[in-house]
């Protein structure tokens, strides 16, 4: 592919411009309202890519002194890293839901691991599918109640063992609702199969593949032979860890139960087999010469804590549970690929801006904002501000809480009695000062203040 | 009276069952505080080792007191029962001051059922095959120096075994996660 800035600076094969001029003479017929580059491509292909407990800096992309991501850092060099990439909660249930759903845990119901994905909630594979797509779900569902026909998924594979969490190796699968064993031990692996599989089908229609991880959910197992690869790295582990921290104040909940460091070592290998497999689905695009119209994005799905504030695990609304990888690859589309974003997104936004990809009104019930003029144009204005929500998780020692976070400050407002916490983000990357009963918090606090109640009645800032 | 129960002086209640304990649990508290709160003294190239000490010291303290107390108790006069409560007072407590921690998070309910949870049952229960061990250590002692008295019998092998069944049911068993489930199961049925 020419190097260039944009759709237009790069090279198109006489067939590949036909198809454009025809499908787009064929849109305008039908007086669809595609979006101008929708109108100039048709109808993306769309391939989103979700992970598990993959914390925003564990690629070696983002400068992490360990872990290796070749195709992590191949997509974000071909597309948008965001680096401000957040999750509206940080717990996989309700980020899953707000990720297909584009909304706020509020509203679509699932506020834990315990509430029940409700059916009537609308996901953006129903209404791609209803446009046309074809559509598969493969990998992890992981929603509290029982397994939902979802709606709108041509292929539907998931597993059901250990609550929805899935185990690594040899994981029954449930497929279209129907057991059947894994054909592979590893579950990342037999993920991607299984996606490669829905990939290969000839079809006239467009695609959507849904492939959420396991990977790199706790027990961090990577496949044998990467099983120690990282076992004489320097981990950098913050200050305030120590190797036992997850016994400490509940958090044997967490299931690390290991010395942090062993925990930390498999967790950074299993991202690096995660990364293998991401690479397999990336060839396969751009080998099937379908690259410039598909979409690939790649996220997590919540951060995880590795020993700051002495946690482990997510949920709290600092930095290192709330911010998580958020990779846009779409030739198509992408103005100056290879470049950075730092506007702020969400979880909320995936949906809107597949919807909006595949030319289609976005529901005004999804709390989310499209990508796509962020994609085309590095300077456009982000959101100022947004809510960060987390809903009680039995027996998890988190207390519910929200949050407003602006570009350069936080606000968080917990239940029961403890107190609120303030944090300049520009100064205090690692949020270790309160500013709350100093000069300089009382006179930030009732503008956060304010925010964050507008936001808790719907606003969008 | 056996010559085991004769050999063994039986000192006051102080000296043979609230000592061990209140040594044990002065311990527990103190190693608390240093594990949670070291890292302010800012000194990263002593936190680990600081870590690894409190750490481990807490740990043991809670889940394997009782071989230590019940010895002691044991072997200055303190009867079953209360070389029972001497060990049980550090593991309580502890569980204890965990229900009223989280009593932050969750209801009152919730928060005694939180006491219940698989971490505390395995506490509970390691304490108790402790107190198995440490009472044949104590008897394989006392017959070292001449008692007649067997070293195994059913209560203490039976509270011995308590450790591994623990173990298996709580750790091993699906990694935690099947016991795990199981009570969760248990909350969804009072609570939701």
């Amino acid at each position: 592919m020419a190097e260039g800035n944009g759709f237009f600076a790069e090279k198109m094969t006489r067939r590949h411009a036909l198809g454009l001029i025809g499908g787009s003479m064929v849109a305008c017929a039908a007086g669809l309202r595609f979006p101008r580059f929708a109108r100039a491509l048709g109808r993306p292909n769309i391939i989103f890519i979700l992970s598990d407990d993959h914390r925003w800096d564990a690629m070696s992309n983002m400068g992490h002194p360990v872990v290796q991501t070749p195709s992590l850092d191949r997509l974000a060099s071909q597309g948008v890293r965001f680096n401000n990439a957040f999750v509206t909660t940080s717990l996989c249930s309700p980020s899953r839901a707000s990720f297909l759903t584009g909304q706020y845990a509020r509203t679509h119901g699932v506020q834990n691991n315990l509430t029940p994905w409700r059916d009537g909630n609308v996901t953006f594979l129903e209404l791609l599918k209803k446009a046309g797509y074809d559509t598969a779900f493969i990998g992890k569902w992981h929603m509290p109640g029982r397994l939902p026909v979802l709606r709108g998924v041509d292929r539907f594979i998931t597993f059901t063992v250990q609550e929805g969490q899935g185990q690594y190796f040899d994981c029954p699968l449930i497929v279209d609702g129907r057991e059947e064993p894994s054909r592979r031990p590893y579950i990342t692996e037999e993920l991607t199969d299984r996606a490669l599989e829905f990939l290969n089908r000839k079809r006239p229609n467009p695609f959507c593949l849904y492939l959420s991880h396991k990977a790199v959910h706790h027990r961090f197992l990577p496949p044998p032979e990467l099983n120690h690869i990282y076992d004489q790295a320097d981990l950098h582990l913050p200050p305030e860890a120590d190797s036992w921290i997850s016994w400490a104040k509940g958090q044997v909940w967490t299931g690390v139960l290991g010395p942090l460091e062993r925990e930390y070592r498999n967790y950074l290998a299993t991202v690096t087999a995660l990364d293998r497999q991401i690479g397999r689905i990336i060839e396969w695009v751009d080998k099937s010469g379908q690259a410039e119209n598909t979409v690939i994005v790649y996220a997590g799905d919540n951060g995880f804590f590795w020993g700051e504030h002495r946690f482990v695990d997510k949920r709290w609304a600092y930095e290192e549970a709330i911010r998580v990888p958020f990779i846009v690859r779409y030739p198509g589309l992408v103005n100056g690929p290879g470049r950075p974003a730092e506007q702020m997104i969400l979880n909320v936004d995936l949906a809107p801006t597949l919807l909006e990809m595949a030319g289609l009104a976005v529901p005004s019930a999804m709390e989310g904002t499209s990508l796509v003029p962020l994609l085309r144009d590095r300077d456009a204005a982000g959101r100022r501000a947004w809510m960060y929500e987390y809903f009680k998780d039995f027996p998890y020692n988190t207390p519910e809480h929200q949050a407003v976070r602006t570009r350069h400050h936080k606000l968080i407002q917990f239940q029961g009695g403890r107190p609120e916490e303030l944090y300049d983000l520009a100064r205090d990357p690692r949020e270790m000062r309160n500013l709350m009963g100093t000069a300089e918090g009382a006179q930030l606090r009732p503008e956060l203040a304010a925010m964050l109640d507008e936001l808790r009645r719907g606003a969008r800032l | 009276m056996t010559i085991a129960t004769a050999e063994i002086i039986r000192r006051s209640l102080w000296q043979r069952a609230i000592k061990p304990a209140l040594t044990l649990l002065i311990v527990v508290v103190i190693a608390i505080a240093f594990y949670n709160h070291f890292w302010r003294l800012g000194l990263p190239a002593l936190q680990r080792i600081a870590g690894h000490l409190f750490g481990l010291t807490v740990f043991f303290s809670v889940g394997c007191g009782a071989l230590v107390v019940y010895r002691a108790a044991r072997f200055r006069g303190a009867s079953p029962t209360e070389r029972i409560c001497a060990c049980l007072v550090t593991p309580v407590l502890y569980t204890a001051s965990e229900v009223l921690r989280v009593r932050e998070f969750f209801s009152w309910g919730e928060s005694l059922y939180f006491g219940l949870s698989p971490g505390f049952q395995l506490i509970l229960l390691a304490n108790f095959g402790c107190m198995g061990l440490a009472e044949m250590l104590c008897r394989l002692s006392l017959r070292r120096k001449g008692a007649v008295i067997r070293v195994v019998t059913p209560l203490p092998l039976a509270a011995l075994l308590l450790l591994p069944v623990g173990v298996y049911v709580i750790v091993i068993w699906g990694f935690g996660v099947h016991w795990f489930y199981v009570y969760q199961q248990g909350y969804k049925a009072l609570f939701y």
